[in-house]
């Protein structure tokens, strides 16, 4: 089968299917199977299997599940209402202030958490109804907290830059500073919207008009104290050397597990529930690693990357250009894609063009996972959107989508800026890795 | 009892089972952590059982995750239309998830095979069996093909008689 | 007569980023279709493009693959004798060495018979230089190994551990920030020229000689089926050409170790320490007891080579 053949054939049929509704992964792997059998026959299957057996084998995999239930055990746990409780009353007398503690407390959400669904719903579900009371607009509060859910994936740790580590092989340590000041900045790029907006519309995000007592502030730091302490195991045991990326996961999710005993939380049905449901998310995560496995290694067999890349290669056009191409690339994919998805289909294509282009593989790939977070609230395909839609059901789509554009034009800038001025991240990761 | 239904209630039993391995997982992991940091004595056992105890949850929460509606779909087109449409996107859905599991599983048979045939043991110092894992990739495989299979029966009967009629 | 041209799928364990991927694996593919006259055609694949790194040698018994430039060591739990063609730790000293003791002692012999038993044709193997320690410890003594952290391996990983170091298993995408954190104290990834690829020099202070094995190998093996198709005449040029491939590439990682080495002092800052004698004779004799170790669990083929690996090792003064 020729290559333009190939292409058209297997990501043609692979968007038919993920249209017509058929789950992701399954898309993915009969995909596969389909176009390896037409090409090579029932002989020609094992390479599927194989690519499933090396995913599942993978050990930097592991990471996944721990880095899933750290974050459904603090969304069941009351650790996160009263952390928010504490956000809640520091925010302050001012036009907005909700909302930036709200997105604060996101984004420290994030650092305990390796995805956008914890960060995200826990979110939600703990400060919307303050929010509500306090007469702040529905709309604005759900684009906030939809972008700031983002900020799951780019702060560490992440499930997401663990995958782009495991397939380029690019060290997940540094793909993890890089993430750390990509997700700062973001972060002030949304404090900085979200004070603004409140300051020139003050209705959509009205100051609070109650005194809270000083003590009471005082005293609703305690929360802070549990949560502060997880990550700073998380973060020390990577530092100091006690444990690997990967194992820090584990060495979280413990550390999240202990808070919650010390809160007097944790019995049998709580494990439970948090066994359970970690099960549910890991899974789909991981079949979606299963699928895009077997697609990118039928796809390879039959030369489609080569292809790809001599094709990109072949371009005459700037070396910019061409990271510009691939990370819009990035960007479309994100419509309609999962993240993981996306990152085993295109990462090891476009990794050798951006080495062979000699530019920095970690800022291409931190970029690319900026873009990733914005595929999460990018129509038509986008998880936070639907996370969104659970929080506020009554709210339409469409509306949910407008919630989320400032944002999204926002990331994007974001990206371009960080694109434009490749030190922050090159120089910042150095920093950051060399100490 | 519908044979449906136990083919159900024996998925939503084993995954509940194996969720629990991430417990047994992290355990392991801390414990090497340990071990490394605290008293030098990193061990073989540890990174090779965190990969095998991984390495069988992956596959085996499958079908669990299946039947919890965990797998992701575009829902653009889906719930919008006739609940007959509905049921033909249910059934394409689940001859997609045959196709593959259906290859998973008939290759993972002799996967497993050859690793029990040859006495295959992995490449680490551990140098504990492989046929473990590979059978763990051919019972995970088969059970979310019986639960595809399954998936197919009960939507493509309700495609030819859906329950309801169109609504709005 | 017009003869029906053959076309051969080969993948490796090499990535493609590395210097090595083109003059050495593509250019076996070019050596064995210049030799043929294009009538037995190469096509080179990355690593897991068509099959994972892992199922290579099923790959090829199953007919995925025609063939592969790979790293024996991957093979050593379903094919114990392999390790012999990765090498051992203080065994050989020179590529004349390793060459006497496969070719004209007979290890090789045995070693094929082996993986003729899972459907595949050892063609012999190809040097990747020598096995280089990076370590942020200074290890002069055999004290100096006691309870050093050492990321290692398989077989290796046994010698450490008798020496009394403590071998830690750390994935490759995570080794350059456990050297920087210190999770681990040290590690070896081929050669000098293959360490320095990962970025090793940047995260350690010292590169430990001798090297832990003066040349260790990945290999290259043909689908038995589409071996025994071929006349005798490519055979030879097959062989000829894994040869001759195998010994210019030695050559050129020495050199780029050697080169390597320079720039640690000169650019790193870093330092070349030399072990002394007791130390070498150390992971010698652990060496040499974790393969009488495998010689037992596999009488065959380990036990067969083992013994020529006895002979070896006396004829050379070295017990
Ligand atoms: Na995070
Ligand atoms: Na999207």
């Amino acid at each position: 089968m020729s290559p333009e053949l190939l292409t058209a054939g297997m990501f043609g049929l692979l968007l038919v299917f993920i249209l017509a509704g058929v789950s992701l992964a399954f898309a993915l792997g009969s995909v596969a199977v389909i176009f390896v059998v037409i090409m090579n026959g029932l002989n020609g299957l094992f390479p599927i299997l194989s690519a499933t057996f090396a995913s599942m084998w993978s050990i930097s995999l592991a990471a996944i599940p721990l880095f899933v239930m750290m974050g459904i055990s603090l969304g069941k746990s009351k650790i996160a209402s009263d952390l928010y409780l504490a956000f809640h009353l520091w925010s302050g007398k001012v036009n907005g202030g909700l909302l930036v503690g709200t997105t604060g407390f996101a984004s420290l959400l994030s650092a305990m958490t390796g995805s956008c669904a914890a960060s995200t719903l826990t979110t939600g579900m703990v400060g919307m109804p303050a929010m509500d009371k306090h007469g702040y607009d529905k709309k604005f509060v759900l684009g906030t907290i939809g972008a700031a859910g983002t900020l799951g994936i780019l702060i560490p740790p992440s499930i997401t830059l663990i995958v782009i580590g495991m397939s380029t092989g690019l060290s997940i340590g540094k793909l993890f500073m890089g993430g750390l000041i990509a997700g700062l900045g973001m972060l002030a790029v949304i404090l900085a919207y979200v004070v603004i907006k409140a300051n020139l519309q003050p209705e959509k995000a009205p100051a609070a008009t109650e005194s809270v007592p000083l003590t009471e502030k005082i005293h609703s730091l305690r929360a802070v104290i549990l949560p502060v302490g997880i990550i700073s195991v998380v973060l020390l045991s990577i530092f100091l050397g006690i444990a690997t990326p990967t194992e820090a996961a584990a060495v979280g999710a413990a550390a999240v597990l202990i808070a919650i005993a010390i809160r007097g939380e944790l019995n049998w049905a709580f494990l439970k529930d948090v066994g359970y449901s970690t099960a549910t998310m890991s899974g789909m995560v991981l079949w979606i690693i299963f699928g895009a496995s077997a697609f990118v290694s039928v796809y390879s067999a039959a030369n489609g990357i080569d292809f790809i890349q001599s094709f990109l290669l072949s371009l005459d056009i700037s070396p910019w250009l061409l990271i510009l191409i691939m990370q819009v690339a990035g960007f479309i994919l994100g419509m309609f894609l999962d993240p993981i998805g996306i990152i085993l289909l295109v990462m090891p294509i476009f990794m050798p063009v951006v080495t062979q282009l000699g530019f920095d593989p970690i800022w291409f790939a931190v970029i690319f996972q900026l873009n990733l977070c914005v595929g999460y609230i990018s129509p038509p395909f986008g998880y936070n959107i639907f996370y969104l839609k659970t929080l506020s059901p009554q709210t339409s789509i469409l509306d949910l989508y407008r919630s989320v554009f400032p944002y999204v034009v926002l990331m994007i800038l974001f990206g371009v800026f960080l694109l434009a001025f490749p030190s922050i991240l090159t120089d910042g990761v150095r920093l950051l890795t060399k100490s | 009892m519908n044979p449906l239904r136990i083919i159900e209630s024996f998925n939503l039993a084993i995954g509940k089972l194996c969720s629990f391995a991430v417990f047994i997982g992290m355990a392991i992991v801390i414990y090497e952590v340990i071990a490394r940091y605290a008293f030098n004595a990193p061990s073989v056992w540890a990174p090779g059982y965190t990969q095998r105890i991984f390495a069988g949850y992956f596959i085996l929460i499958g079908a669990y995750t299946l039947i919890k509606g965990g797998h992701v779909r575009v829902d653009i087109l889906l719930n919008t239309r006739s609940p007959r449409w509905n049921a033909f996107a249910d059934t394409l859905n689940y001859v997609a998830l045959v196709i593959w599991t259906l290859a998973l599983t008939y290759e993972a048979w002799f996967y497993f095979m050859d690793a029990w045939d040859f006495n295959e043991v992995d490449d680490s110092a551990l140098r504990h069996p492989m046929w473990p894992v590979h059978l763990a990739l051919f019972v995970g495989s088969a059970l979310i093909l019986l639960q595809g299979l399954s998936g197919v029966i009960a939507s493509s009967l309700e495609f030819i008689k859906p329950k309801q009629k169109t609504e709005g | 007569s017009p003869k029906k041209k053959i076309k051969w799928k080969f993948q490796t364990h090499w990535p493609t980023g590395n210097w090595y991927y083109d003059p050495i694996f593509n250019g076996l593919a070019r050596r064995i279709q210049e030799a043929t006259n294009g009538e037995l055609a190469i096509e080179t694949h990355q690593p897991n493009s068509i099959i994972s790194t892992g199922d290579v040698l099923r790959g090829v018994r199953r007919g995925t693959l025609d063939g592969a430039l790979i790293y024996p060591a991957y093979w050593v739990g379903d094919i114990p004798v392999a390790g012999h063609l990765t090498g051992n730790f203080g065994t050989w000293d020179s590529i004349e060495e390793m060459q006497f003791f496969l070719h004209d002692m007979g290890a090789l012999k045995v070693i094929r018979e082996a993986y003729a038993t899972r459907g595949v044709y050892q063609v012999g193997p190809v040097s990747n230089g020598g096995t280089a320690l990076y370590s942020n410890k200074r290890l002069e003594t055999p004290k100096d190994f006691e309870g050093f952290k050492v990321r290692s391996n398989g077989t290796s990983a046994q010698v450490f551990e008798k020496m009394g170091a403590a071998p830690v298993s750390i994935s490759g995408g995570e080794l350059y920030q456990a050297l920087q954190t210190g999770v681990v104290d040290g590690a070896h990834w081929g050669g000098v020229s293959a360490g320095w690829g990962m970025n090793l020099q940047e995260v350690t202070k010292y590169i430990i000689q001798p090297n832990l094995a003066s040349h260790q190998n990945s290999e290259v093996f043909v689908s038995l089926k589409a071996w025994e198709k071929l006349g005798t005449d490519f055979k030879k040029v097959i062989e000829d050409a894994v040869l001759a491939t195998h010994l210019e590439a030695a050559g050129m990682f020495m050199v780029r170790d050697l080169q390597r080495m320079q720039d640690f002092q000169t650019e790193h800052k870093g330092e070349i320490v030399q072990m002394n004698e007791d130390s070498v004779a150390m992971i010698r004799s652990k060496s040499l007891e974790v393969i009488d170790e495998i010689s037992k669990r596999d009488p065959d083929y380990s036990g067969r080579v083992g013994s020529i690996l006895r002979d070896f090792m006396k004829l050379t003064g070295k017990v």
